[in-house]
């Protein structure tokens, strides 16, 4: 059974702190980037593909609406990642203090299982959006095509099940404790 | 709780103290101040047997049950 010390809890705790800290700047950044080329009236939109967000590869937009639209759908695709990130830190440092599992443990893994979720099927709604626009070459390389029951819709499910064992493991637990 | 636990009756019939009892059973003075206090859950039949046994009693001398009243009333 894999074990976490306290030493590589903390040390995890640490690297998804960072990883929170650089995620919430870079959103920053692509958000500023975004309002300026905006304002430039250049409404080129950064790609995002299966190798992440590609700013060299870009579609311009068809019109203000839909870059705007594209825009929105996009920070929130990638602030929904973060507060993904941002749920896992806190189950870390539940783990961390209490040293076992307690009930915000699977309440923490149902909202995960939740975003993701809600993720899949904004991503599927970025994609579509981006696949709307002229994409010139580009339609050589890349294709799409909406899915209803997308991977990552899968893996929530997935989730969404784990944390209801984990409900019940807290359930049993809780009877067994109050068993003299 | 409908069930009333009427531990500490017995105990004081037979002038027992709890620590007394949690030696001659074998758990813990906590849980059995928590039996006492009825904020447990469950009863092990083990643990029964070794309290009855104990206090020389039955085990329907150590509950009670009392009907709630309804609170729609």
């Amino acid at each position: 059974m894999l074990q976490l010390s306290d030493k590589g809890l903390r040390q995890l705790v640490i690297v998804f702190t960072i990883s929170l800290l650089l995620g919430g700047l870079a959103i920053l950044g692509l958000g500023i980037h975004l309002i300026v080329m905006g304002v430039q009236g250049t409404y080129s939109l950064p790609l995002v593909l299966f190798e992440g967000l590609q700013l060299a590869i870009s579609v311009q937009a068809s019109s203000l609406g839909s870059y705007v639209l594209y825009c929105l759908l996009l920070i929130a695709c990638l602030t929904l990642g973060l507060l993904m990130l941002f749920l896992v830190r806190s189950m870390l440092i539940s783990l961390e203090r209490e040293k076992a599992f307690t009930q915000s443990l699977p309440l923490s893994i149902k909202r995960i299982a939740y975003l993701m979720l809600v993720l899949a099927y904004a991503r599927q709604l970025l994609f579509l959006l981006a696949f709307q626009q002229e994409l010139g070459k580009l339609t050589e390389f890349v294709s799409f095509r909406f899915q209803l029951l997308p991977t990552l819709a899968v893996y929530a499910l997935v989730v969404l099940v784990f944390s209801q064992l984990f409900s019940y493991g807290l359930i049993l637990q809780r009877e067994y404790e109050q068993t003299v | 709780m409908a069930i009333i636990i009427r531990l500490d009756r017995v105990m004081a019939d037979r002038k027992m103290s709890l620590t007394e009892l949690s030696q001659q059973v074998g758990i813990t003075l906590a849980n059995l101040s928590n039996l006492k206090t009825g904020k447990v859950s469950a009863v092990r039949l083990g643990t029964m047997e070794a309290i009855c046994k104990a206090l020389d009693c039955q085990p329907g001398d150590l509950f009670e049950y009392q009907e709630e009243e309804s609170s729609h009333d």
